[in-house]
């Protein structure tokens, strides 16, 4: 009988904590620049939103200009607000900042000449173990051993 | 281990070990140098600088920064709002009166108040040719600016050859501005 009703209280505290954790998730999803811009609708809104996250604050560099406080970064929002209200399309909104910026203000950076060995890197390392791996498979096929350890079994002299 | 095994030295062995270093080398190397990582390279260098027009805070006349070209400058952005600013000015003061020296310009960026900006530099002394104002931010846009102060070294082709984030030295001005007149 204690038995069940401790099952109970445990599964209302499960419960209860699932439900909180949902709240805090539910609240974190939503940090978005808080401006009072007047949107024509919720589209554009939208739209403002998801383009503002993908700009860096320079003044505060690990925040996007959606983030961010700074002075820098509210007069960055008004200015691509006003561009897109004169009809401007994401990309000139972006290519107008990396003109005065640098590709620094955007996220995603270009493949470049400079950008090239943070892009390759990672395949250039894979390539090496991959390589590595090949080099060991056929070297352990040649002697026959079946492996380039040391030998697992116990010897006599071993302390 | 036994004897057998410790013959054969296995050279991949020390791979863990010479990565170790050179991540220590690269580290040390950046933690000593000036590179500082806040400092952001204009997309500007080797072009030509974005023209612009404004007035003068100090006379009011009417600036346009294209009649600037046939002489090197530097364009120092600053505010009254500004505490590196304020710790950057002796050193410009200081340039400025030396005899070779080249033109100053201070754009005056984002002031709320353009009285601000003539206190500030009645207070603290004038370095500058002409005081262009910029009250909205948008030359500061134009030209790549993200905080003062900034300077940019422009030679007489009007060609953005160094761009310098925060307070400069005097040092610093020394060298970029004989680097501006070698090119010349």
């Amino acid at each position: 009988m204690r038995n069940s009703a401790d099952k109970f209280v445990r599964l209302r505290f499960a419960l209860l904590f699932i439900q909180l954790f949902l709240c805090l998730t539910f609240f974190a999803s939503s940090s978005w620049a808080i401006d009072p811009l007047p949107f024509k609708n919720r589209e554009e809104e939208v739209r403002f939103q998801k383009l503002a996250a993908e700009l860096r604050c320079l003044q505060c560099q690990n925040q996007n200009l959606a983030d961010s406080d700074a002075g820098l970064a509210r007069d960055l929002r008004n200015l691509v607000f006003e561009q897109m209200q004169s009809g401007k399309s994401d990309s000139d909104i972006k290519a107008f900042l990396i003109q005065r910026y640098g590709d620094f203000v955007i996220y995603d950076p270009p493949v470049n000449a400079e950008t090239a060995p943070l892009w390759l890197s990672p395949f250039f390392a894979f390539a090496v173990l991959i390589g590595a791996l090949l080099y060991r498979a056929k070297r352990s096929k040649d002697t026959g051993t079946g492996s380039t350890y040391p030998d697992p079994k116990p010897h006599k002299e071993d302390w | 281990m036994n004897l057998r095994d410790a013959k054969t030295i296995r050279w991949w062995a020390i791979i863990p070990f010479l990565l170790f270093a050179y991540l220590c080398v690269i580290l040390y190397l950046n933690l000593k140098s000036d590179n500082d990582p806040k400092s952001v390279p204009s997309p500007f260098l080797g072009k030509s600088i974005p023209t612009f027009v404004t007035t003068d805070l100090l006379t009011g006349a009417a600036f346009d920064s294209a009649s600037l070209k046939g002489e090197p400058y530097i364009l120092n952005v600053w505010g009254s709002w500004c505490p590196e600013c304020a710790r950057e000015h002796p050193v410009l003061n200081q340039y400025a009166a030396t005899p070779s020296a080249i033109a100053i310009i201070g754009l005056d960026h984002k002031e709320v108040d353009p009285n601000d900006g003539k206190v500030w530099l009645s207070r603290l002394g004038n370095p500058y040719r002409f005081v262009p104002v910029d009250p909205d931010g948008r030359i500061g846009i134009d030209l790549g600016v993200y905080g003062a102060p900034e300077s940019y070294f422009v030679d007489a082709e009007g060609i953005v050859r160094y761009k310098h984030i925060g307070a400069l030295s005097l040092a610093t001005i020394n060298q970029k501005v004989a680097e501006l007149n070698r090119e010349k």
